[in-house]
């Protein structure tokens, strides 16, 4: 390729470079002449154009009509679609999620509430008829001077042969020191149980011991060791029978 | 070259001034304004979907190419209008993209592709704007006029290049022609059509 080619041989290189088809030595005088005249790049931007008109002749062919609503809607940001259509729903939705939500757990929590309500019901229906026995008899105690807030009770169950012995306030002990039940008949005291509270002062505890059916009275001794034959400590508590 | 369609404009749009150009328009929409890939459709969107159309054969997948296309703009447009009109730019990466779609289904029988046709022919309805087809057609009739003032090998081998991707050397074989007989009449061919459609092109 040479510097002399006239103005339609050019033409024809620069039509061949637009449609793709110039040979590696019409490329490389192309690229020399462009370096050198940058007007050439307006006759190839003309000549792309001209290619790009050619789809005007086409038939007359059509997409279906929605093609354009298909793409714009296609074309939104998700979060425009969102402001300007979905916000309504999505609240909506999540007030009717929390709602049920909240619902569910009002309903578990009622229902459990009516169980523990239903348990106390039967709890306290059988201690009242076991209290409605002829035979079975009820101590209530009470705190002495050494420890006056001190309260409780002891149900005998003659037939069944048991005591149930329930205690609150009561201090904590140290070392070997336990708390001891007497039973007091005829003035002779028989020692029944030994027993330590828990951290909130609290017994309870199931008894069997014949000598509770013939005792006049109770007492709760603070005894330095268990299983002691008489009373050794201080008096903590006394029980008469109420019933 | 200034394709600016602005006799047949949607009424309902009262957001964009249609009396912008196309390069305008596309600012805006690069900006985030979508209502203006809805004017750049009303422009070009027939002619992007008969394009690929024509060298597809078969509208459904014309119409997904179409969409494929006009939303690809919106994901990475590479547009420097320093060196393009908006047009060119457009239908150049609508030619590259169908041509490579062409490319992946070679296979297809003309059986196939003849059956397609014919039942796209039955589904079609026309549904687009009648000033917008008015407008096209007035350029359709002078690039129709401009090609036919080509001689017979000048356009088919423009065509074959265009519509169909093939290569000079696979046009030469096709045609049964040396191959540099299909680049004499490709480049003169384009330079004659440029200098009929003049007055679209400047």
């Amino acid at each position: 390729m040479t510097n002399n080619h006239d103005s339609q041989k050019l033409d024809e290189i620069l039509a061949g470079y637009v449609l793709g088809n110039l040979d590696e030595v019409e490329l490389a005088w192309l690229n020399q002449e462009l370096a050198t005249n940058p007007q050439l790049k307006e006759k190839i931007k003309q000549l792309e154009a001209t290619l790009t008109l050619i789809p005007y002749s086409l038939p007359d062919d059509i997409p279906n009509a929605y093609l354009r609503s298909k793409i714009l809607a296609k074309a939104r940001p998700k979060d425009y679609k969102f402001n300007r259509f979905n916000r309504l729903i999505w609240i909506v939705s999540a007030a009717t999620m929390f709602s049920t939500l909240w619902l569910g757990i009002n309903n578990y929590s009622l229902r459990r509430q009516i169980a523990i309500k239903n348990n106390e019901v039967q709890q306290h229906q059988e201690l009242i008829a076991l209290l409605r026995k002829p035979n079975n008899r009820l101590v209530s105690f009470q705190g002495l001077d050494n420890l006056p807030q001190a309260s409780g009770s002891l149900f005998i169950i003659p037939e069944e042969k048991k005591a149930i012995l329930a205690l609150q306030n009561l201090e904590p002990l140290s070392g070997k020191q336990v708390y001891r039940l007497w039973a007091i008949s005829q003035g002779k005291k028989t020692g029944c149980a030994n027993f330590t509270p828990d951290e909130k002062g609290i017994v309870y505890l199931q008894l069997s011991n014949d000598a509770l059916d013939d005792a006049n009275s109770l007492l709760v001794t603070v005894e330095p060791k268990a299983d002691t034959l008489q009373p050794q400590g201080n008096p903590i508590l006394t029980g008469s029978y109420s019933l | 070259m200034n394709l600016e369609y602005r006799d047949s404009l949607p009424s309902s749009n009262t957001d964009l001034n249609y009396q912008k150009t196309d390069e305008e328009i596309f600012e805006l929409f690069q900006k985030g304004n979508v209502d203006a890939l809805g004017v750049i459709y009303d422009r070009y969107g027939l002619l992007v979907y008969r394009l690929i159309y024509r060298m597809l054969n078969n509208s459904q997948e014309a119409e997904d190419l179409t969409q494929e296309i006009f939303i690809s703009l919106q994901k990475k447009p590479n547009y420097n209008p320093q060196r393009s009109s908006f047009y060119t730019y457009l239908m150049m990466i609508t030619r590259s993209r169908t041509i490579d779609r062409l490319r992946s289904k070679r296979y297809h029988s003309s059986f196939l592709l003849k059956k397609d046709k014919i039942k796209d022919l039955i589904d079609r309805q026309n549904h687009v704007n009648p000033l917008e087809m008015a407008t096209i057609d007035e350029r359709a009739n002078q690039v129709r006029n401009a090609l036919n003032n080509l001689s017979f090998n000048q356009r088919r081998v423009l065509e074959l290049s265009y519509y169909e991707g093939l290569s000079q050397s696979e046009i030469a074989e096709r045609l049964n022609l040396p191959l540099g007989t299909v680049k004499t009449h490709s480049r003169r061919g384009l330079l004659k059509l440029k200098k009929n459609l003049q007055d679209l092109v400047d």
